[in-house]
């Protein structure tokens, strides 16, 4: 394997249809062999503009949509900065610089994903500029989402890979279909788990039903509350601690570094995102990197970059979201620890996300999300 | 006459056509063209590995 291809071109891309309408007619530049000249000008990523960029032209009906989905407004992360840093205004804080620098770089284009990999994992094409309807897992989910979702899918992340992955050797577009991923719903959602995606039921519409199934134990629990995750999935990922130290290296030049020791747990918590697309009184939760001076280090950086400090309490409203998050835990197993027998759950009190689990520093908002009562062992 | 006047008017009606869809073909190989440049130069693959293939070597995987 030759490894990240990052210029060539294949000959056979120039005569595909995409090749046929010419590099400078999406990339901009000038078609002269001076190097310098001809790049002058250049459009890196011709398809990140406005969500779609030059691919707008031919395939409308997927940018309309994909300009306000998830994967390139970042909807979420907006929330909750938006959230925590309430009331300063972003104006006010070096916060739109650094969502240029780190923030942004996650945001998907067309490219992102069918030509290239993705800004965040440096960029490079995929397979010599060859355009790939389907995302090649590996290379572009992976390389977003590879410290969680699809790390522990592959099982990359020290626990049992997913199952579905294992044995059913499914990707993830056989879950999230490009229609989903180009088209965010229901609209304005801002958290994934409360978005349109597959659901369980839809493929084991008989070992899923509570009170109709012909398992035991999904008859004993009612309907709606108990996501499938609680009871199928392994023990998982999480980061411990904040992730968004700035280190300089150069004066002007700011990246961001990566301080967090892996955590693994398994946390049934309680579940205050209930939508109709995640409708379960529990879930797993899975811990946020986040704390309360995780971006302090931001106001030092505007002093220095504009002359002024920011806000010294920039993460003023830090008590209103919990750092334990629902999780779309993907370590799917059919037999877990937990789903052995009853008493493998009930009574197992470390099973569950306690106060006991809570470091001291952490938001107020944590304390709706523990069980206050473990279920009890039970006794024959 | 009249079958004259068929002919030519099949004649002509075969001639747009011919023009109307023959240049799709030359039309699409001039974008090309007008990138023959950058076509040559990137299509070196040799040349461009050399530029940096090792380059882009890591990941960062963060969103989760």
């Amino acid at each position: 394997m030759r490894g990240r291809d990052t210029y060539g071109v294949a000959k056979d891309f120039v005569e595909s249809v995409h090749g046929e309408i010419g590099c400078i007619n999406c990339h901009k530049g000038h078609n002269v062999e001076d190097k310098d000249e001809a790049h002058k000008d250049m459009i890196k990523d011709p398809s990140e503009e406005g969500g779609g960029g030059v691919c707008q032209e031919c395939h409308e009906e997927i940018t309309s949509t994909y300009k306000d989905a998830m994967h390139y407004k970042l909807t979420g992360i907006l929330d909750i900065v938006g959230t925590i840093t309430s009331p300063h205004k972003m104006e006010d804080t070096l916060l739109p610089e650094a969502w240029e620098l780190d923030c942004a770089d996650c945001h998907a284009s067309c490219g992102s994903c069918h030509v290239a990999w993705p800004a965040v994992a440096k960029g490079g094409l995929l397979d010599r500029h060859r355009f790939k309807k389907t995302p090649p897992m590996d290379k572009t989910c992976y390389a977003c989402h590879g410290s969680r979702f699809a790390g522990e899918y592959m099982g990359k992340l020290g626990a049992t890979a997913d199952v579905h992955y294992e044995k059913g050797q499914m990707v993830c577009t056989d879950c999230h279909s490009a229609d989903h991923l180009h088209n965010t719903q229901p609209k304005g959602v801002k958290r994934y788990y409360a978005t349109k995606t597959v659901r369980c039921e839809e493929c084991h519409p008989d070992a899923a039903r509570p009170g109709r199934s012909k398992v035991a134990m999904h008859n004993a629990h009612p309907e709606g509350t108990l996501a499938c995750a609680v009871c199928h999935a392994n023990t998982y990922f999480n980061c411990a601690n904040c992730h968004v130290t700035l280190d300089i290296k150069k004066p002007g030049q700011v990246k961001v570094i990566f301080p967090s020791e892996p955590l693994y747990t398994f946390k049934i918590g309680t579940n205050i995102d209930r939508s109709p697309e995640n409708p379960y009184k529990y879930n797993l939760v899975r811990h946020t990197p986040m704390k309360k001076d995780s971006l302090a280090s931001l106001r030092y950086w505007q002093a220095v970059l504009k002359g002024k400090p920011g806000p010294e309490d920039l993460v003023a409203n830090y008590d209103a979201l919990p750092t334990w998050n629902s999780a779309s835990v993907h370590s799917i197993q059919r037999r877990t620890k937990q789903n052995r027998s009853c008493n493998a759950c009930h009574g197992h009190k470390e099973l569950f996300l306690t106060k006991a689990d809570l470091a001291k520093d952490e938001p107020k908002a944590n304390l709706k999300i523990i069980v206050e009562k473990i279920p009890a062992e039970i006794k024959k | 006459m009249k079958r004259k006047t068929q002919g030519m008017l099949i004649a002509t009606t075969f001639l747009g056509l011919a023009l109307a869809f023959g240049t799709a073909g030359p039309l699409a190989a001039q974008e090309a063209d007008s990138s023959s440049a950058c076509i040559d130069c990137h299509t070196d693959l040799e040349e461009m590995d050399s530029y940096g293939a090792a380059s882009a070597s890591g990941g960062a995987a963060i969103a989760g």
